[in-house]
């Protein structure tokens, strides 16, 4: 009798195991998913966005970033990194590594906060506990300091540790579920474009694949003229599906941002990148 | 009945003919606006149709609507909420979400039968 | 006769007010319950960027006395908020069929 409710159990199991799969297996079939979807792409390819899909696009891209539209707001984001504190204190020792080479290890679980860290939270955190005043999000100085905590971490494969607490796996499951989930008046998932019809055009954009979404940010596009982290590019999606734009490090943007980077563990940081 | 009376019948009755089908070229005409506006139906961002430029191509061409849709109700359904058919379809619910009013998604019925 | 002719523009000042005084509470009305239900749709996450014109523009017909416009985009804003709702709601388990396969 306990075998077979054994075998039961271990069935239903197996037929919700998309929906109740591990991250481990969440992340096999999702990079799987897009590698079978476009044989002939590398998994780091994945890094390019819609440049390792559409060669005329790739063309035009490279023409372009051999004078990178960023390298300005990426110099001043080095030195506003290296400019110390009221306190004298810097950046630098707020992080591991004095925050070089670190971007790859974001989003984080704080076992003590019980929340998603991001990188750009970490940066506000930083300058609260010296006593400074707050950056805003998703553009202007904290993106062009994250874009230099992304430069200085080039071709580390990004490695978000695996959710191992009750909280984190509940952070990693919200932002699963957001991304899987339909909103805004036109009832767009995510998913609906960056997974089902990556590849396809929308007119004559072309959809991006989700893989691969998280190496390159800040993204200096030129439509922002200026770098935007990866929630202002999210705001920009919900824009596009009628849904209205979340603030800056809300709850439901870290872990939707925790989600996304897990799903392209392993894979090099090749940020900051140029869109058009 | 004299001669120029019924002259008169037949001409007031092809006015009426005329009007009645501008009306309905009017209709069409609307209806392809509404299609090709990107703040209403915006049909070209995943169908090619028509005349329009640059389709995207998510969903199938619009074309030989009268064959693959010979009734109009099912036709409409599907333009009001794809999701009854596919609960992941792309397509959004034109109607049920109010993106489109009810006179709109019927001159857009109008015109998709054009095609 | 005299009092016919006092009596008549006084009923008739009186009847127009009240109608105007309904109007107005039913307008004020009518936004309350569409940014309850708009708040609602922050709360479950899926708030529609199409609501927060709708309120706006109702409280802006208020302000200029246009009440039956107030009333007209008030009810337009619950009506897309409620549908917000149903969104949410469905998508609580709908979101799985989403998944990769």
């Amino acid at each position: 009798m306990k075998s077979l409710f054994n075998i039961l159990v271990v069935s239903l199991l197996l037929a919700l195991s998309s929906a109740y799969a591990t991250p481990e297996q969440d992340k096999e079939t999702f990079q799987n998913f897009y590698t079978e979807m476009f044989p002939d792409i590398s998994l780091e390819g994945f890094g390019d966005g819609v440049y390792a899909l559409d060669q005329d696009a790739r063309d035009q891209w490279e023409a372009m970033n051999d004078f990178p539209p960023y390298e300005e707001d990426l110099e001043e984001g080095e030195e506003l990194f290296n400019t110390p504190f009221s306190n004298g204190k810097t950046y630098a020792n707020c992080f591991e590594n004095d925050g070089k080479n670190i971007r790859q290890n974001y989003p984080l679980f704080d076992t003590k906060q019980n929340k998603v860290i991001t990188l750009e939270l970490a940066i506000n955190n930083c300058r609260e506990s010296n006593g400074e005043e707050l950056l805003r999000y998703k553009k202007g100085e904290i993106a062009k300091l994250s874009a230099y905590m992304t430069y200085t971490s080039k071709d580390s494969l990004i490695n978000v540790k695996t959710p191992d607490s009750k909280e984190a796996l509940a952070a990693y499951e919200a932002g699963k579920q957001y991304y899987y989930s339909k909103r805004g008046q036109l009832n767009f998932s995510c998913a609906n474009c960056h997974t089902q019809n990556a590849g396809r055009r929308a007119r004559s954009e072309t959809l991006s694949p989700a893989l691969g979404h998280p190496t390159h940010f800040p993204v200096y596009r030129m439509k922002w003229a200026g770098f935007g982290t990866l929630q202002r590019r999210i705001d920009s999606c919900n824009k596009q599906v009628r849904a209205q734009p979340l603030s800056g490090q809300s709850e439901d943007y870290r872990n939707l941002e925790y989600f996304l980077t897990y799903m392209s563990n392993g894979l090099p940081i090749n940020g900051p990148a140029s869109r058009k | 009945m004299t001669p120029s009376i019924t002259l008169l019948k037949k001409l007031s009755l092809l006015l009426v003919l005329i009007f009645l089908t501008n009306i309905a070229i009017a209709d069409t005409a609307d209806g392809k606006k509404i299609a090709f506006d990107r703040t209403k139906g915006n049909c070209l961002a995943c169908h090619a149709m028509d005349d329009g430029d640059m389709p995207g191509n998510i969903a199938p061409p619009l074309l030989a609507m009268k064959a693959r849709f010979p009734d109009r109700a099912v036709l409409k359904a599907q333009i009001w909420d794809a999701t009854v058919k596919n609960p992941i379809s792309m397509m959004p619910p034109f109607g049920k979400h109010q993106i489109l009013t009810e006179v709109e998604l019927e001159n857009l019925l109008d015109y998709l039968y054009t095609l | 006769m005299k009092i016919k002719t006092i009596l008549l523009p006084l009923l008739l000042t009186l009847i127009c007010s009240t109608a105007y005084a309904q109007t107005s509470s039913e307008a004020e009305q009518a936004i309350q319950s569409a940014d309850k239900l708009w708040a609602a749709t922050i709360t479950a996450g899926h708030e529609w960027n199409t609501i927060k014109p709708l309120v706006a523009q109702a409280k802006q017909a208020l302000k200029t006395n246009d009440f039956s416009a107030a009333i007209t985009l008030a009810n337009r804003a619950s009506e897309q908020s409620v549908l917000a709702l149903i969104q949410a709601e469905h998508e609580k388990t709908n979101w799985v069929n989403n998944l990769p396969k």
